[in-house]
């Protein structure tokens, strides 16, 4: 490695940095804890992939991945795959430890999630991601410094987590970069296969029922609708209903829009899906009375805060929450 | 004696048909609150017809969505923002003639970081979500950073100046804003739950929560109107105002304790708004001059309409998502107040 030019090109830190952690015996290191890849032809490498930000070439099998994000790194074990380490702002915010479970797998089970050495927030420290001497680091698309510098220390590949499939396009790459493309067409079809079963349940209330509008409710004063652009609107569209969005109300690519409560007066909808942070009626929200008022019925999905907003866990958890949601409500008079 | 020691009857004359204008004009203003308020009511992001408007006051059907936008979200909100910009504008012009800065505005003494720092503070321990809760912990972050500024500004000879008042309430505000900018960096549901308090909204209020708050409205507003000869002496200098057999330090501790209560109860309601102890008094002053005994009512119901109207053109402008009325108050008290300022300069 040429530290001479590094420094040149990115800033003395980061060459300093990469200099100290060259000097830290790799063999102390975990490793990323794979399936058995025999069947990885190790002739694929080096290898050139396309992420948000342009092409990105992988000079051998990773075997020391770090993750940024739930919603990557929710994908990445979905292969079996648990990376060495892991950064999370939520979980840097909230803190995984006072839940009393491995840091990064607050909203899975250990066992799937493993004990990735926690690296920091959205934005890593730098220091400890070159700790652990990656050779491979997977960044949402967050923010396009964090990004480059990540890229200075190891191959990065910056992939978009949010909006409506953006799991599953993550899931191709990962499998394509780690030689799992069966692994995650078989995650795929397991989800696909997941939602088919779902439709075919409720497929006598859609006949009934269906139409839905999806509303998020985060604060008194802060209502948001999503449509099927939207990953919670997208789970509610693969189960056959269509989203309904308030009169007047305009979504852009974003698939979500935030909304005065007002603009609800006249909604012609089957449901009003809630996703909020509290159980039950939501004390002193605006929302709350006008809902009450049109004679819809409303049914209400409670998140944690440090659930991700997607990935093939937890859109299956939501998924199967709408569903059931659904069909408790409109299943009976249904049958 | 000579004729100068006497005012000319002219000027008797001119004096008495200014405070007969001055007067009269106060009934304009209670009309035009008036007009606003009930364009509060009648306009909004659902198109309300005037006869639904009516009947939702007078025959309330709480099975008709319309009748429940009106009563539970309009009204409640048209009052909010009268009680609060009223409130906000006699702060203003009370802090302004108190410290003889007339760039003082109720965030000067740290109130509002105080209340902020509070709400957030609360919303990350306690997990609160309810405005009434907000309201109370606003209240108490208020309180207690008044009481820290007027300690820090009483250090040292001379007790409590404007000049130690000011720089004690910008040191106090500077170190709470960046506690509470540190929480909410640190806590994104935080930042989500709060982030349109924070900007100062007057949406989602009801009309419970508005009546609580009343009270204290009321007090600050007699307090004020009370005071408002004294504070006009108080505005020439402390020993102007002594000399004229003032207690300056009870005047001083009572236009306190009225900002205080305004000011706490206004961000307690609708959360942190700029611009309208600043612009109202300045605006006020241009028509009437340097008179509390005017400034004072004329800031009351000119801050009230302010509030009102940009409310209802932050709903209607956006349709049918809305500007918070605290982006409407920067949007548009900022280039009134350079406007105004750079007519001062010109004079």
């Amino acid at each position: 490695m040429n530290f001479r030019n590094l420094a040149k090109r990115s800033g003395y830190p980061t060459a300093l940095l990469l200099f100290l952690s060259a000097c830290i015996a790799p063999a102390a290191m975990p490793q990323t804890a794979t399936p058995a890849q025999s069947e990885v032809a190790e002739a694929a490498y080096p290898m050139t992939i396309a992420d948000d930000y342009g092409d990105v070439t992988i000079p051998a099998r990773p075997e020391r991945i770090i993750t940024i994000g739930e919603e990557i790194n929710e994908t990445l074990v979905s292969l079996g795959v648990h990376p060495v380490g892991f950064g999370s702002s939520r979980v840097e915010r909230g803190g995984a430890k006072e839940l009393g479970i491995p840091i990064g797998s607050d909203y899975l089970d250990a066992g799937i999630a493993g004990s990735p050495i926690f690296v920091g927030g959205d934005s890593p420290s730098l220091e400890a991601v070159v700790a652990l001497q990656p050779d491979l680091i997977i960044y949402p698309n967050y923010d396009e410094a964090t990004y480059k510098a990540l890229a200075q220390i190891a191959p990065t590949l910056g992939l978009a987590p949010q909006g409506r499939g953006a799991w599953q396009r993550i899931l191709g790459k990962l499998g394509q970069v780690l030689g799992l493309e069966e692994k995650a067409a078989e995650v795929i079809a397991d989800y696909d296969a997941r939602v088919a079963e779902l439709r075919e349940q409720l497929a006598p209330v859609l006949v009934e029922h269906p139409n839905v509008t999806l509303l998020y409710l985060p604060g008194a004063d802060n209502t948001m609708v999503f449509d099927e652009r939207f990953a919670f609107g997208g789970m509610v569209d693969d189960l056959g209903f269509n989203l309904v969005i308030p009169d007047g109300v305009t979504i852009d690519d974003s698939g979500f829009a935030q909304i005065s409560v007002e603009s609800l007066a006249g909604l012609e909808s089957d449901a009003i899906l809630t996703i909020q942070f509290a159980e039950g009626a939501l004390v002193d929200f605006p929302v709350e009375p006008i809902m009450a008022s049109l004679d819809i019925p409303v049914l209400r999905t409670v998140i944690e805060a440090r659930r991700p907003a997607s990935g093939p866990y937890t859109e299956r958890y939501y998924l199967e929450n709408f569903a059931t949601l659904l069909q408790d409500e409109f299943g009976a008079a249904a049958e | 004696m000579t004729t100068a020691s006497f005012p000319s009857s002219r000027r008797v004359h001119t004096a008495h048909r200014s405070w007969a204008l001055l007067a009269g004009g106060l009934p304009f203003c209670v009309v035009l609150l008036v007009i606003c308020i009930l364009a509060s009511i009648a306009f909004g992001a659902a198109d309300i017809k005037p006869e639904t408007v009516w009947a939702a006051i007078t025959a309330f059907d709480a099975t008709d969505t319309n009748h429940v936008i009106i009563q539970t979200l309009r009204m409640p909100r048209a009052l909010t923002a009268a009680l609060v910009g009223a409130a906000l504008a006699a702060s203003g012009a009370i802090m302004q003639g108190l410290t003889r800065n007339p760039l003082a505005d109720p965030g000067l003494l740290g109130i509002e970081a105080g209340a902020a720092l509070a709400v957030v503070a609360a919303v990350l321990l306690f997990h609160i979500s309810s405005m009434s809760t907000y309201a109370l912990f606003a209240v108490v972050g208020a309180a207690a950073t008044s009481i820290a500024v007027y300690i820090l500004g009483s250090i040292g000879r001379g007790g409590s100046t404007p000049f130690k008042l000011t720089i004690a309430g910008a040191a106090m505000t500077a170190m709470l804003s960046s506690f509470t900018t540190a929480i909410l960096l640190f806590n994104e549901r935080t930042l989500e739950e709060v982030r349109f308090w924070l900007v100062g909204s007057v949406a989602g209020r009801d009309m419970t929560l508005v009546l609580q708050s009343a009270p204290f409205f009321f007090v600050g507003f007699i307090l004020s109107l009370a005071l408002a000869r004294q504070i006009t002496t108080l505005a020439l200098g402390d020993d102007v105002a002594a000399g004229l057999g003032q207690n300056v330090a009870l005047i001083k501790s009572l236009s306190a304790v009225a900002t205080v209560v305004l000011a706490g109860a206004s961000v307690a309601l609708a959360g942190p708004i700029g611009f309208v102890g600043l612009v109202i008094p300045h605006a006020v002053r241009f028509f009437v001059g340097v008179d509390y005994r005017w400034i004072l009512p004329y800031s009351i119901l000119l801050g009230a309409s302010f509030l009102v109207a940009c409310d209802v053109i932050g709903r209607v402008i956006a349709r049918p998502s809305e500007l918070t009325v605290g982006v409407m108050t920067a949007l548009i008290g900022g280039p009134v107040f350079i406007a105004l300022v750079l007519w001062k300069v010109k004079r």
